[in-house]
């Protein structure tokens, strides 16, 4: 988030005044975000839980329209970070704007990992756990056709589904920030490369990776960021609506999960170091992913400035599918801001449901 | 002079961009620095030796509580992975019993479906004009 520059004004005398008035507010203010107090409630949208296996949750959110679109969307969300960031708060939620569109919107909330999920692997996910919530969500609605949206490695794991099952009911797809070409991926790369980073003992002493150590591991990408957030929060507290958004933005980064150990593994060993989904290469359950056998439309949204997913090792996801229609755009934005709070409100949202509309009959 | 106004920019807009800008370089300074060999050859053994630590801990943690009749780590982890099996046991239970009894089922949900029928608004502005 940036800060709002004061508007020029006539005299000096204006211009204090009303930093006075600023800095008031700001200890009142900075005293509720200290305390904790007035936390915000986030995942509010209502709906139903009508699937549930382990840790695994498929919501079906309460449609807020009279009548919706034939073809039911389905949110993937990564296994790294927690959902809500999708349905952060009304007015700012993605799925609530999906659901006032007109769509028949499920997610499929991963949980958390517990110590015996460790041995969960990209096969448990992509073979087993979404092709039983796809099934789950064409009894619910009665239709074959299932549109995914998938977010950053929701995307990747809708990605692997698809070039996995022959003929799946996948009937458009929406990647977010979603890295294919993980030579691409720069720092991330870096640090887990093969010379120096054994994984094996990691996952072996560790099981499930802390989340302590993904939100390190984010934090390092920028480390600057922290320290201006809080100068810039400082700097804010007058502005309620900016202090709302931090707390919303900054509840989520801080909400860490552990990511299962075993498809820790898979992913550092196929995708950060072999490359293998890029080369053609990647076998999941004995079975060689073929990203060509995906040939619904697909969408793939990137972010100007994603640190995390850079566009290196976005850009070229179109160009693995079989699909004839593909349409790759680049938006402005982070990693996060690219599908959530006010930059995806004006931006990415409108962008997905101008081309989902039509497709979704 | 007299009509001519004078605006004053507010002096905390010139720190702020000087904020901008100093979290860009500064960012992109420690981009750098923390993509070098030696960095990430530091940063990973540290994890390492953090690793070893837990784990030598956990070692010794599982032989004092089996010595005091304690359940452990591994005892939860396996007691977790049985209740996990009974879920599971029990999920496919219901589903049976739902495909079974589709009256039952059907009528745990209250909330009337909206029809599928929706049009995207492109669709019914041209759906208008003919």
């Amino acid at each position: 988030m940036t800060t709002e520059a004061a508007p020029q004004t006539g005299n000096i005398g204006d211009v204090v005044r009303k930093e006075v008035e600023r800095t008031i507010q700001r200890s009142v203010r900075g005293i509720d975000v200290l305390l904790g107090r007035d936390e915000p409630d986030v995942g509010m949208t209502p709906k139903d839980v009508v699937y549930r296996r382990g840790t695994l949750q498929l919501y079906h959110y309460h449609p807020m329209s009279d009548e919706v679109y034939r073809i039911p969307v389905v949110l993937v969300m990564s296994l790294i970070s927690k959902p809500y960031i999708l349905d952060l708060t009304p007015g700012v939620s993605f799925v609530e704007f999906l659901l006032r569109n007109g769509y028949d919107v499920f997610m499929i909330d991963w949980g958390v990992p517990r110590p015996e999920d460790a041995k969960l692997r990209l096969e448990d996910y992509t073979l087993d756990f979404i092709p039983e919530c796809i099934e789950k969500i064409q009894e619910e609605t009665g239709e074959k056709d299932v549109s995914f949206v998938g977010y950053c490695m929701g995307g990747l794991l809708s990605l692997i589904y698809g070039g996995l099952v022959e003929d799946a009911p996948m009937a458009n797809l929406v990647t977010i920030a979603t890295p294919v070409n993980f030579e691409g991926m720069g720092l991330f790369r870096q640090w887990m490369d093969k010379r120096w980073f054994d994984v094996d003992r990691v996952v072996d002493s560790l099981g499930n990776i802390p989340p302590e150590l993904i939100y390190r591991s984010f934090e390092l990408l920028r480390p600057a960021d922290r320290l201006v957030a809080y100068v810039r929060l400082w700097d804010n507290l007058w502005n309620d609506q900016y202090v709302k958004h931090y707390r919303l933005f900054n509840k989520w980064t801080s909400d860490q999960i552990p990511f299962p150990g075993e498809c820790f593994r898979q992913t550092t060993k196929d995708l950060m170091w072999e490359n293998k989904l890029m080369k053609g290469t990647l076998e999941v359950g004995g079975k060689r992913v073929d990203l060509q056998r995906i040939t619904c439309p697909v969408l793939n949204a990137m972010a100007q400035h994603d640190h995390i997913a850079p566009y290196d090792s976005t850009n070229q996801l179109t160009q693995l599918v079989g699909s004839e229609e593909k349409e790759d755009v680049v938006l402005k934005g982070g990693h996060v801001s690219l599908v959530a709070g006010m930059n995806a409100v004006v931006r990415l949202w409108p962008k997905v449901n101008e081309w989902l509309s039509v497709r979704s009959v | 002079m007299a009509g001519e106004e004078t605006s004053t920019q507010n002096p905390l807009d010139l720190w702020r961009q000087f904020l901008t800008d100093s979290e860009r370089q500064w960012n992109a300074f420690f981009k750098d620095v923390l993509g070098t060999d030696t960095v990430a050859t530091a940063m990973n053994t540290w994890v390492e030796a953090s690793v070893t630590v837990q784990r030598m801990m956990a070692d010794q943690l599982e032989r004092l509580y089996g010595a005091f009749n304690i359940p452990t780590h591994s005892d939860l982890v396996a007691l977790g992975e049985r209740m996990k099996s009974i879920e599971e046991t029990l999920a496919r239970l219901e589903a049976a019993m739902a495909a079974t009894s589709p009256e039952a089922a059907s009528r745990l949900r209250t909330r009337a479906k909206p029809a599928r029928t929706k049009r995207p608004p492109s669709a019914v502005a041209n759906g208008a004009k003919s």
